[in-house]
């Protein structure tokens, strides 16, 4: 093996953190300045620069227009999205629609995928690290909160592919940080995760025995954060100079701005004191009288402003524990991440919810990234055997007639899993199905969100209800959805991975690459996504997607479908010409043989090979 | 990447795995998770764990890629087979279905069993009242009540097997206890 090190990244929505394991300990690196957390925050100057992490965060003030932060809200989201809508209302930079319902932001007229704009972070990071280790760095662990769905996973991989590494697994960031408490202690407890980041709220309970890190369960809310929090200071803030001076300080973007650097710096503030001074000499002008505000924060008014939120994450625990099956008395530990958990009422409200005091000697800024750097290492390197068991967050449905969906994989099952389903067609002759599948908890197939679809044809038409199409559902270890079509009869298959309608192509992506390199010394004005793009898909799209999904045919060629997408499939093989006396030798006590190949389900394709191989000895 | 993983080490080599992935459409659960049909629900734990962690596919990530497919499709069998027998319900209708020569718990399979116990409980309101009131009566000791009971049953199932064979348990037993009591 190289010297080469696999970090461990925590993309974050406010800050990210980059650690590798350097002599078996994790150590969390930092850039040239010193700094261990970089703002996830990328500024374009006006002389075509590309600025990305602390030194950009003024830019939220000084230039919002050309500064995009809190990028993972809006990555692998559609355009329609209520977190694309809200981001619009809040954000200053420009937010576009994209193809196939994705969203661009658009700098300088330049557009950029999300994928783009979190890549643009990633390479920050990685150019930290290999800064800090002194050499090249390729192989990465990035995390991602534990609810995130399938489209904003692979999109997240995407931007590492986009970022120049080589992103060896998705990983949760509760798991993550479940595996930094646990990991090489020996222990046997059952915790909870709690963990509260700047975009997103996540709960993980978890079960550690030894080396295996059992995830029982995981719940989150992707609309609910530390921004919430500093959103409610702001709106006080701004309803006070309303009040006292008329002035509207939400319609001028630049005092915005920096009501909302004062209130997050407040909240902040409150971790470590009762209250906190916010004074802006020059907040906003009106009639060339510049308005100061001055106000003094004290932590029970906080509170007080911020109990509902604190209240909701609480509900998401409740159902948490209930999947688990678990009460609080069950557990053994109660681990924070995430900034926003530095804050005395939050950590005193999960003491009382959990009863039991959360650990202290953890930094929930830096845990996720340690376990991913824990993680990562162990990928590499076959000494360090930890077993991380995850499980899907949402429940992987299929698109069925009247605008409803059907279960398929319930929320909370282990992954690695598949299932598979027969379905049937609705028409004489029908040559097609549309295959639509969703990730959500709501029998509307309008209230999930929708992850791909795709179209299958080939299988040898017949009347209705005769004709019958194996439907195989796939979720892999990092969370990564497969679906595959298949007709018994002739064997026609269709597979994807589950292309997200909203996400980038194989080939976007390999043009992003080629083109990517140049991207740090960028020209402005380069880079303009190019005409050889698909024309959108806007229009006729809105109908397929939003209408009645259903398994019909005739669906139009709404398909992006990737390259990397045999996850699945038949495994085949020449069995010949492996020893075949070897491959038995694993096999378990021949106690049932009445069942071999009795089973009307085996595979079509199995053939008498396989018979003999489980026959003899 | 040097060589072999531990896990894999541990266990298989790589034309073992495949192999193993390719028949292992017609290993039944228990056998695929090395269980004793009759295992509790830690044995069971302690099984999947095990199983879990040959077949790790992080384990597996320098392999190739036809290793990581085998490796991934015997993965994702493991887990089924773990989420079906962690549940009792799940865990008796997989039990009936493997000795119907079922060797997975499909969605079909599952519907069949589901209706077969529909059927023993009764598929009308009032089929499935006099069973109950039967089996009130039974548990009693009052034979003859019980069978009134389920002939009331039966005249709103007159189809319903699983009744006309109870019946038939219930009037050989009132008869045998007949004889003992001459």
């Amino acid at each position: 093996m190289s010297k080469d090190v696999t970090i461990g990244i925590d993309l974050g929505t406010s800050n990210s953190c980059v650690c590798a394991i350097i002599d078996g300990k994790p150590k969390v690196l930092a850039n040239r300045a010193g700094e261990q957390v970089i703002a996830s925050v990328v500024a374009f100057r006006e002389d075509g620069r590309i600025e990305v992490g602390n030194g950009a965060k003024a830019g939220i003030i000084l230039d919002p227009k050309h500064t995009v932060s809190s990028a993972k809200r809006l990555i692998g989201r559609y355009f329609f999205s209520e977190e694309v809508r809200k981001a619009r209302a809040v954000c200053r930079y420009e937010i576009v629609p994209g193809e196939n319902h994705g969203v661009r932001i658009k700098v300088r007229d330049e557009e950029f995928s999300l994928p783009e704009i979190s890549a643009f972070v990633l390479k920050e990071i990685k150019e930290t690290a290999e800064f800090a280790l002194g050499h090249p760095v390729s192989g990465a662990v990035i995390t991602v909160p534990a609810f995130f769905n399938d489209n904003q996973r692979q999109a997240t991989k995407d931007a590492g592919r986009i970022a120049g590494l080589d992103v060896l697994r998705i990983l949760n960031e509760p798991t993550a940080a479940a595996l930094a408490y646990g990991f090489g202690r020996d222990l046997r407890q059952k915790v909870v995760i709690y963990d509260l980041g700047g975009g997103t709220f996540d709960v993980s309970i978890l079960e550690i025995g030894e080396d295996v890190f059992e995830v029982l369960a995981t719940c989150g809310d992707t609309y609910l954060g530390g921004d919430d929090f500093d959103d409610r200071v702001i709106d006080l803030l701004a309803d006070r100079v309303q009040a006292e001076h008329s002035v509207n300080v939400r319609s001028d973007p630049y005092a915005f701005a920096k009501l909302r650097m004062a209130a997050e710096a407040a909240k902040v503030g409150l971790s470590t004191s009762e209250s906190a001074q916010i004074s802006i000499p020059d907040l906003i002008e009106r009639d060339g009288v510049k308005i100061p505000l001055e106000y003094t924060l004290g932590a029970k008014e906080f509170d007080k402003l911020t109990r509902d939120l604190i209240l909701r994450t609480f509900k998401v625990c409740d159902e948490a524990m209930q999947q688990a099956g678990l009460t609080v008395r069950d557990l053994n530990g109660v681990i924070l991440v995430g900034g926003p958990t530095r804050l005395p009422s939050i950590r005193k409200a999960v003491q009382d919810y959990f009863q039991r005091e959360p650990e202290t000697d953890i930094n929930p800024d830096e845990i996720v990234a340690i376990g991913a750097a824990i993680h990562a290492a162990s990928l590499v390197n076959s000494e360090t055997g930890s077993y991380l068991l995850d499980v899907t967050p949402l429940t992987l449905r299929l698109g069925i007639a009247g605008g409803l969906s059907e279960p398929i994989i319930e929320r909370n099952s282990p992954v690695p899993i598949d299932h598979t389903r027969v379905f049937t067609t609705v028409s004489d002759n029908q040559d097609a199905i549309a295959v639509r599948i969703y990730q959500g908890e709501s029998r509307q197939a309008d209230g999930n969100t929708l992850l791909g679809e795709f179209e299958f044809t080939g299988f040898e038409p017949g009347p209705r209800g005769q004709v019958k199409i194996e439907v195989a559902f796939s979720i892999s270890t990092e969370g990564i959805v497969t679906v595959q079509a298949r007709d018994p009869k002739t064997g026609a298959e269709a597979s994807t991975a589950v292309s997200m309608s909203s996400g980038l192509s194989e080939e976007q992506i390999q043009e992003i690459m080629s083109r990517g390199r140049t991207a740090d010394v960028a020209e402005g004005g380069a880079r303009t996504l190019s005409a050889s793009e698909p024309a959108p898909l806007l229009d006729e799209s809105e109908d397929v997607l939003l209408d009645e999904p259903s398994i019909e045919g005739g669906m139009g060629d709404l398909l992006e479908k990737r390259d990397e997408t045999q996850l699945f499939g038949r495994v085949e093989g020449d069995l010949a010409g492996d020893n075949a006396s070897n491959e038995t030798s694993f096999q378990i006590e021949r106690s049932q043989p009445a069942f071999l190949g009795g089973d009307p389900s085996a595979e079509p394709d199995a053939d008498d090979e396989d018979d003999k191989l489980l026959g003899e000895e | 990447m040097t060589g072999e993983s531990a896990a894999e080490s541990r266990t298989m080599n790589p034309v073992e795995i495949k192999a193993l992935a390719r028949v292992i459409d017609r290993l039944d659960y228990y056998r695929l998770l090395k269980l004793d049909p009759g295992a509790n629900t830690s044995q069971l734990r302690v099984a999947y764990h095990d199983a879990r962690k040959r077949f790790h596919p992080d384990c597996f990530l320098g392999q190739p890629e036809e290793i990581r497919v085998a490796v991934d499709r015997i993965a994702r069998r493991i887990t089924e087979g773990y989420l079906v027998l962690r549940d009792r319900q799940r865990r008796a209708a997989y039990d009936s279905a493997l000795t119907g020569g079922h060797l997975r718990l499909t969605q079909e399979v599952e519907d069949e069993v589901k209706t077969e116990v529909q059927q023993q409980r009764g598929t009308t309101a009032n089929g499935r009242r006099y069973l109950t009131l039967c089996e009130e009566e039974e548990r009693r000791g009052a034979l003859p009540k019980a069978i009134a009971h389920l002939r009331t049953a039966i005249t709103f199932e007159p189809k319903n097997l699983a009744f006309r064979q109870k019946l038939d348990r219930l009037e050989q037993q009132l008869k045998a206890a007949k004889t003992a009591s001459k």
